[in-house]
C-alpha cells in the first residue's frame, strides 16, 4: 500500500514553565535536538508539520510552521500547521507519516508545541472548553467537569474508588521523578491525596481534586520521520511506526450509548493494532492520555489491555507500574510530565522511541520492543492511536 | 426544550443532525422535552471558565422519560444521583461580552 516509516530522531524541551522562551524558541529547540539526534542536516528535511492548539488566542501567533521553517532556512518545502484540539500533536505525526509514506517527501520534521503558562487560568480553561459540543459549552461545561461526571458514572458502574484515582497520580508522579523532562517532579503519597482537607489538593470538580488533573504546561517535542529503507542506512535503531489509527465519537459525551466507553479510542486502537498485525497482549509499554486520573484507567481498558471495568484492579495489582507487566506512562504521563496540549501527542512518541531504543535511563522498561500510545482530542471525541516497534 | 427524534430508531437528541448516529436514519421529527427528568451524574465545578459567574457551578446530566439525555446547569448545589429535576430558564454565561440565556434544571418543589 505504502512504504514503511520509521522514527530516526527525536527531541523535546523540558516541559513546565518557560517564561523566558517564546513559542519559536521552544519549537526550534526541540526540532534542532531531533535533527541532531537523527544525525541529518536540516537541508534533508522535505516537509514540516507543526501541531498546536492555542497559539492564536494565547500567544497571538499563527503560521507557526512557517516561522519554524524560517528558523531552519527551509523555504522550498511544504510546511503546515495542524490543529486538532488536544490531539493536534498526534494529528501532526499522522500527517507527516502520510507525507513520507506516500513518497511525496523522504524525510519529515514534526513538532508539537504549546505555551500556556502566564495566561489567566480561566481563559485557558475556557479555550480548552471550546472542544466540548457548543450545546454543552454554553452551559459552562469544561473538560474537568466532563471528566468529573464521567468519573462519577465510572465509580457507580465499576466500583472505582477515590483511592484508585490517587494511585494513578502516585504512580505517574513517581515515574516523573525519573524523567528530567517532566514538568512536575514531586513525589506524592496516597495518604496526602486521600485526605479530605489537604489545602494543596482542593476540589476542582467533585469527585476530582487538583491532583486528579494534569497541569497546564509550556513545551515542545519533535520527531524526524523517514522511510524505513532509508532509516536503516542513517541510524542503528530505527523505530518503526507499525500502526496508526484515528477515529471519532459523538462530541456530546452524555449522548453516547454507554457514556463510560471511549468508543473512538476502541476504534482507533483496533485500527492501529490491525495495521501493525499485533494484539494488545504484544505491547510492552504504553503512554496513555491521562489528562485526568480516571482517563488512564478507562483508556487502559478501551485500548484493549484490560477487560472493561477492571483497569483499576490492574492498577491496584501494580501491573501498570514501572516494573509491572505492562508499564503505563513511564514518562509520568500528562499528569506529571505535563500537558502543553499541542506537544503532548508528539512527546508520547518521543518517550516511546527512547523506551524502544533502551535510552530511557532510570525509567527504562526492560527489553521493551513494542509500544502503544493514544492522544485524545476533546473528551475522547477525536482519538489517535499509535503502535511503535523496534526495527528488525 | 427542543429535541429531534430519529424516525428510523426513535433516538432523541437536542442536537440537530442530518444523519442519526445510532441507525443512520436521515429523517427527524421535532419534539419537545418537558416535565420531569432524572439526574444521572453531576459535578460541582470550582474552576469555572471565563464568563461563568456561579462558584461552584453545578452541572449534571439528566435523562427524560423518552430516553433523551441532556447536560445542563442545575440551580442547586444540593444534588444527588437519581433525584427528579424540571426545566428552568435563566442566564447561563457570558461569551464575548454577550449574555447567553437558556434552559437549566431545578429540583422539583
Amino acid at each position: 500500500m505504502f512504504r514503511k516509516i520509521a522514527i530516526i530522531g527525536c527531541g523535546m524541551t523540558k516541559f513546565g514553565r518557560h517564561e523566558d522562551k517564546t513559542l519559536t524558541d521552544l519549537m526550534t529547540e526541540s526540532s534542532l535536538e531531533a535533527i541532531r539526534d537523527a544525525g541529518i542536516d536540516e537541508k534533508d528535511i522535505g516537509a514540516i508539520y507543526v501541531g498546536n492548539m492555542l497559539a492564536q488566542e494565547l500567544n497571538k501567533q499563527t503560521l507557526l510552521a512557517t516561522v519554524l521553517a524560517d528558523q531552519l532556512a527551509l523555504y522550498n518545502v511544504a510546511v503546515d500547521g495542524i490543529s486538532n484540539g488536544t490531539a493536534s500533536g498526534g494529528s501532526a505525526v499522522r500527517n507527516a507519516f502520510l507525507a513520507v509514506a506516500s513518497g511525496f517527501c523522504d524525510i519529515a520534521l514534526v513538532t508539537g508545541v504549546e505555551k500556556m503558562r502566564g495566561s489567566p487560568r480561566d481563559k485557558v480553561t475556557d479555550l480548552i472548553a471550546t472542544m466540548s459540543h457548543p450545546s454543552e459549552y454554553v452551559q459552562g461545561a469544561t473538560l474537568p467537569s466532563l471528566a468529573a461526571m464521567f468519573t462519577r458514572l465510572y465509580m457507580q458502574k465499576y466500583g472505582v474508588e477515590r483511592r484508585h484515582l490517587a494511585m494513578v497520580a502516585v504512580k505517574n508522579h513517581s515515574n516523573a521523578l525519573k524523567n528530567p523532562y517532566a514538568h512536575i517532579r514531586k513525589a506524592v503519597t496516597l495518604e496526602e491525596l486521600l485526605s479530605e482537607d489537604n489545602p494543596k489538593n482542593p476540589v476542582v470538580a467533585d469527585p476530582l481534586r487538583l491532583y486528579d488533573c494534569c497541569p497546564m504546561s509550556d513545551g515542545a517535542a519533535s520527531l524526524i520521520l523517514c522511510s524505513l529503507e532509508e532509516a536503516e542506512k542513517i541510524v542503528d535503531t530505527p523505530i518503526v511506526i507499525a500502526g496508526i489509527g484515528q477515529a471519532s465519537d459523538n462530541p456530546v459525551v452524555c449522548e453516547r450509548e454507554d457514556p463510560t466507553v471511549l468508543e473512538a479510542l476502541r476504534r482507533a486502537s483496533q485500527q492501529a493494532f490491525k495495521m501493525a498485525k499485533i494484539t494488545p497482549k504484544d505491547i510492552d509499554v504504553a503512554e496513555l492520555h491521562d489528562a485526568f486520573t480516571i482517563l488512564e484507567i478507562a483508556e487502559s481498558e478501551d485500548a484493549g489491555f484490560f477487560k472493561k471495568g477492571t483497569g483499576h484492579k490492574a492498577l491496584e495489582e501494580e501491573v501498570t507500574s514501572l516494573d509491572g507487566e505492562l508499564p503505563i506512562n513511564p514518562s509520568g504521563g500528562l499528569k506529571a510530565r505535563g500537558h502543553p496540549v499541542g506537544a503532548t501527542g508528539v512527546a508520547q512518541l518521543v518517550e516511546l522511541t527512547w523506551q524502544l531504543r533502551g535510552e530511557a535511563e532510570a525509567r527504562q522498561v526492560k527489553g521493551a520492543e513494542k509500544a502503544f500510545s493514544c492522544n485524545l482530542g476533546g473528551f475522547a471525541s477525536n482519538v489517535l492511536a499509535f503502535v511503535l516497534a523496534r526495527g528488525d | 426544550m427542543k429535541g429531534f427524534r430519529c424516525e428510523g430508531c426513535g433516538w432523541i437528541s437536542t442536537v440537530k443532525r442530518v444523519v442519526c448516529p445510532r441507525c443512520g436514519g436521515k429523517k427527524f421529527q421535532e419534539v419537545y422535552l418537558s416535565g420531569e427528568c432524572r439526574l444521572l451524574t453531576f459535578t460541582r465545578l470550582y474552576a469555572v471558565s471565563e464568563g461563568v459567574k456561579d462558584m461552584p457551578l453545578t452541572l449534571g446530566v439528566v435523562e427524560f422519560d423518552n430516553g433523551a439525555r441532556v447536560l445542563g446547569q442545575i440551580t442547586s448545589e444540593k444534588v444527588s444521583v437519581g433525584m427528579k429535576l424540571r426545566l428552568a430558564w435563566g442566564l447561563l454565561r457570558v461569551v464575548d461580552g454577550k449574555k447567553i440565556y437558556g434552559f437549566k434544571f431545578k429540583p422539583e418543589n
